[in-house]
Formats: structure tokens, C-alpha cells, sequence
């Protein structure tokens, strides 16, 4: 009986995430043009890192783990990455509560968290059509270093790796934006935020390259779960414990992330107010 | 142009008792300013960890084109940005009608209408940053350079004026896509914080004369580190004249394409 209780929800689940995405598809397809500006940032700034630490290995074998070729595989990572992870919806939900247009989630039969779910699945689903090609004009002018650092195993369990990145990424992004059911302005917020994320996150500097006393913080923070562990298993530096440590780092976090967004949804939602009409 | 300067600081006026209404969001925006910053910082303290020179660049040099770098941006984001993000609602929703009736150019009341003062404690951060930066190179600039710097620094900024001002006149034609098209530019802001040598000639290309952000940042910095040669402020200043020119030459054609937005 629990079962097929169980096997209903999930089919409804199933139907509201098939027509939700069918929606954002469409919805992302009017915004192509900016789809393909944004796209460009994505590809610009890893780039620019790129060619500066090859500026600064010279003619030096490697810098710590990288060599010329592991470098390209790093910021040819992060490009795909960072957008496979990403989330934005701290930007909208601040909106949504002091505007009252979170009435209007609140009366549907699925949770608000589902709404940002699939607007983040669907606009990545339309992003990645327009980056690959992006991505690989880039890694056709770095053919000479272009090689596989991929393992066998690291193939199997880097989806794994992005998925969970991405659900943390976007928890806590949530999480950030919830803060505005208890302030009226989150933009300083949002930008140490933002700081912490590119900093933290191996985004601009790949995190092993950072001085020895900064590692142990680094490895317990949840912004290298994000972006740099995907990669780093992209690169093929993660071995055996080291890729068990980060995997299971990565399921601490989405756990601990997840409870937090519920912790904070239901004190926000009992001060919440319902602005509008 | 005495009238002009008047009028400018009369709108300058207006926008700083607008803003003095709003004063959490200072706090705000200067620990925005204050992150990045430091982002960028500790990104060429790491560099720096394992060199000595990025094409040929110091990391006093280094701190030196960051600080002129933002210095640029805020100085953007002081004078223009706002208005260069509200002319697409101005076609939009047909108040470029009132901008058109004013007794002055219609570019100036479009294009320099409003200033962002919360840019003003974001440049002395960075002139801040700037002098710093000499204190770390240990030596002072020469005048020859400051006068170099004085002629180029300000052309770089009227070249980017006038080529925001340009993307945004198409937004006569293309509603929509024009104000987007403008973070292009923000993106390739990022790679005006390294020497251009460091990247591939198609680029230095691009950042030179295609989007002249070397004109704000890296040649700038060179004349106040380095010197440079004569040719370059001379080139700067005649660059500068000429986009000037031909900003405004687009901004009157494309203005005869308006058509009102109501009835």
C-alpha cells in the first residue's frame, strides 16, 4: 500500500517536472540572445585564468599537480562546470517575498523549492546547447596540450559529483535568498556570498595552489563541493581516498545544506507577511 | 561647454539627495567593492607565490594595473552605467519623447543624466590601492609619467563612453538585445587586468582596438610605471577625438529612427 503510494507521488512528481521544463525551454528559448552573452562570461573568465597561469608556468614542467596540459584540463573543466552547477535563485526569491509573488508558489500543489528546480534544470538544459560549441572553440586552441586526465572510474562518478554539486549550489543559493523573509536588502549579503563562492570555490584559482595553511579550510568548506571537486576528478587528481574523502564531503553537505533550507523555510514562512494582492 | 558643466552638476546635485535617502545601501555597495577588491588581491598574491614577473610585470606593477583597472570601472559605473541602462526603457516606454524636447543635446541628457555617488568612496579606495602599489614597487612616479598618465587615463574613458554610448543608441533598433550586449564589455574587463602581452595577438588585438579597454588599464599603468612612448598619449588622444565624433554622428542618425512609444 506504501509502495504504491509511493510510486503515485513520484509519477505526479514525473508530470509536473515534464511540463515545467517544457514551459522553461520554451521560456528560455525568447532569452537565447542573452543566454549566449552570459555564456560567453562563462567561457571568457576561465579562459583568461587559463592563459595567465600558463603565462606563469613557462617553460617550468608543472606547478604543483599541473603541467600545461592539466591546467587546460582545469579551466576547460571549470567552463562546463560552473555552469552545470550554478544557481541564481538568491537574485529572484528576494523579489518574490517582499513582493508577494511567492502567494502565488504558495497556493500550488508542489513545493516553492521544485519551482527553482526545474527553472534551474531547464535554463542549464538551453545553456549547454549554446556553451559546448563555445567550449570547444576554446579547447581547439589549446589542441597541442588538449589530453584525457578522465578515469575509468572518475567517468563514472563525475555526473554524481556535478549532480550533488549542483544540488548543494543551488540549497544554498535558496538559503541566501531566504534570508529576505527577515531583511529588506541582501545585496551586501549576496556579494560576500558571491566573494566566498569564487574565491573558495576553485572558480578563479585552482584550490591546490593555494598557500599550505588555507587547505584544511578549503577541504571542510562547501564551495570546493560545488565546482572544484567535479573538476579536479575531470583532471584526474583525485585518487582513491582523497576522491572517497571529497565524494563523501559532497553528500555531508547536500545534507546538511538541505536541512538548513528546510530549517529556514518554515521560520521564514511563519514571518512572512504576504505583501500584494 | 561652460553651460554644459553647469547643467551636469546640477543633475549631480539632483542624484546625491535622491541617494542620501538610501544610505544602507552605501554600506552595501562598499563592502561589494571592498570583496572584489580583495578578490582580485589575493588572485595575484597566489600568482605571485610561484613568480617573480607575469610578462614582464612586477606584483607591484601587478597591484598597480589592478588598482588603475577598478579605478576605470568605477569611474564607468560613476558617470555612465545608469544611464546607459535606462535608455533602453526610455525607447521603451517613450520618455525619450522629453529627452528629445530639452533645450540640450539630446546624447548629453540621455547619456550622463544620472551618477552613481556610491562610486565615489569605490575610486579613493582605488587611488588608495594605486598609491600603495608605488609604496611596493618603492619608488614614486616621475611627473613625465603622471603627465603621460593625466593625457591617457581620461582618453581610455571617453573611448569606452563612446563605445557604450554607440551599443546603446542600437537600442533604436534592437529593443531588447542592446543592453546585453554591453556585458560583453564586462566580461572582457577581466582579462584588461592582465598585461596584454600575456594573451594570444587576436586578443591584444580585441582589448586594444576593438573594445580599447587597454586604453583604460594596461597602457595607462604602463606610462605611470614604466613610461611609454610619446606616440601612445599622442595615439590616445586623437583615438579619443575620433570615437567621440562618431558616437555622437550615430547617436543623431539613429535618433531620427524614434518613433515615440505611445499612441
Amino acid at each position: 500500500m506504501r509502495l504504491s503510494g509511493a510510486f503515485s507521488k513520484m509519477r505526479r512528481l514525473i508530470r509536473i517536472y515534464r511540463a515545467g521544463l517544457s514551459r522553461e525551454l520554451s521560456a528560455t528559448a525568447a532569452y537565447r540572445g542573452s543566454l549566449a552573452i552570459w555564456m560567453f562570461g562563462v567561457v571568457v573568465a576561465p579562459y583568461v585564468s587559463l592563459t595567465v597561469w600558463l603565462a606563469v608556468l613557462g617553460d617550468r614542467a608543472a606547478i604543483g599537480p599541473y603541467g600545461r596540459a592539466q591546467f587546460v584540463q582545469y579551466y576547460l573543466g571549470v567552463s562546463l562546470v560552473a555552469m552545470l552547477t550554478g544557481a541564481w535563485a538568491a537574485h529572484f526569491i528576494p523579489e518574490d517575498i517582499w513582493r508577494g509573488g511567492l502567494n502565488q508558489h504558495l497556493l500550488r500543489p508542489w513545493s516553492y523549492l521544485h519551482h527553482y528546480i526545474i527553472n534551474n534544470i531547464g535554463e542549464k538544459l538551453s545553456k549547454l546547447v549554446i556553451l559546448g560549441p563555445m567550449i570547444l572553440i576554446v579547447a581547439l586552441g589549446f589542441r597541442q596540450d588538449l589530453r584525457l586526465g578522465l578515469s575509468w572510474a572518475g567517468a563514472l562518478l563525475l555526473p554524481c559529483s556535478i549532480l550533488m554539486g549542483a544540488a548543494i549550489a543551488l540549497l544554498i543559493n535558496v538559503c541566501v535568498g531566504l534570508i529576505a523573509f527577515w531583511t529588506s536588502d541582501t545585496t551586501g549579503i549576496k556579494a560576500f556570498y558571491l566573494f566566498l563562492e569564487a574565491l573558495l570555490s576553485g572558480q578563479t584559482i585552482p584550490l591546490n595552489l593555494f598557500p599550505a595553511d588555507w587547505q584544511g579550510p578549503l577541504r571542510l568548506a562547501p564551495f570546493r563541493y560545488t565546482l572544484s571537486l567535479p573538476v579536479e576528478i575531470i583532471t584526474g587528481t583525485l585518487e582513491g581516498r582523497e576522491l572517497a574523502f571529497g565524494l563523501g564531503m559532497q553528500v555531508v553537505w547536500l545534507a546538511l545544506a538541505y536541512v538548513a533550507y528546510r530549517a529556514m523555510w518554515r521560520a521564514g514562512i511563519r514571518t512572512y507577511g504576504a505583501v500584494g494582492g | 561647454m561652460g553651460r554644459y558643466w553647469r547643467v551636469w552638476r546640477a543633475f549631480a546635485k539632483s542624484c546625491l539627495e535622491r541617494e542620501a535617502q538610501f544610505r544602507a545601501s552605501l554600506a552595501a555597495g562598499l563592502l561589494r567593492s571592498v570583496v572584489w577588491l580583495a578578490l582580485g588581491l589575493i588572485n595575484i598574491e597566489i600568482l605571485f607565490s610561484y613568480t617573480d614577473a607575469i610578462a614582464g610585470w612586477s606584483r607591484g606593477q601587478m597591484w598597480l594595473l589592478l588598482g588603475i583597472a577598478r579605478l576605470g570601472e568605477s569611474a564607468l559605473s560613476f558617470a555612465f552605467r545608469g544611464n546607459m541602462e535606462r535608455i533602453s526603457s526610455y525607447i521603451t516606454y517613450g520618455d525619450m519623447d522629453f529627452i528629445l524636447l530639452k533645450p540640450i543635446s539630446s546624447q548629453f541628457a540621455a547619456t550622463l543624466r544620472y551618477i552613481d555617488i556610491y562610486q565615489a568612496p569605490q575610486m579613493l579606495i582605488n587611488l588608495g590601492l594605486i598609491g600603495y602599489a608605488f609604496r611596493l614597487m618603492g619608488r614614486w612616479p616621475s611627473a613625465g609619467g603622471l603627465a603621460t598618465f593625466a593625457v591617457m587615463f581620461p582618453c581610455g574613458i571617453a573611448m569606452l563612453y563612446a563605445l557604450w554610448t554607440a551599443v546603446s543608441t542600437c537600442t533604436f533598433w534592437l529593443v531588447r538585445q542592446a543592453p546585453n550586449i554591453v556585458e560583453i564589455l564586462d566580461s572582457l574587463y577581466g582579462a584588461a587586468r592582465y598585461p596584454t602581452r600575456v594573451f594570444p595577438e587576436f586578443l591584444q588585438f580585441i582589448l586594444t582596438f576593438l573594445v580599447p579597454l587597454a586604453f583604460v588599464t594596461v597602457l595607462p599603468a604602463q606610462a605611470l610605471a614604466l613610461g611609454i612612448n610619446p606616440l601612445y598619449p599622442l595615439g590616445s588622444l586623437a583615438f579619443a577625438a575620433a570615437s567621440l565624433y562618431l558616437s555622437h554622428r550615430f547617436w543623431t542618425f539613429a535618433t531620427r529612427y524614434y518613433t515615440s512609444a505611445s499612441s
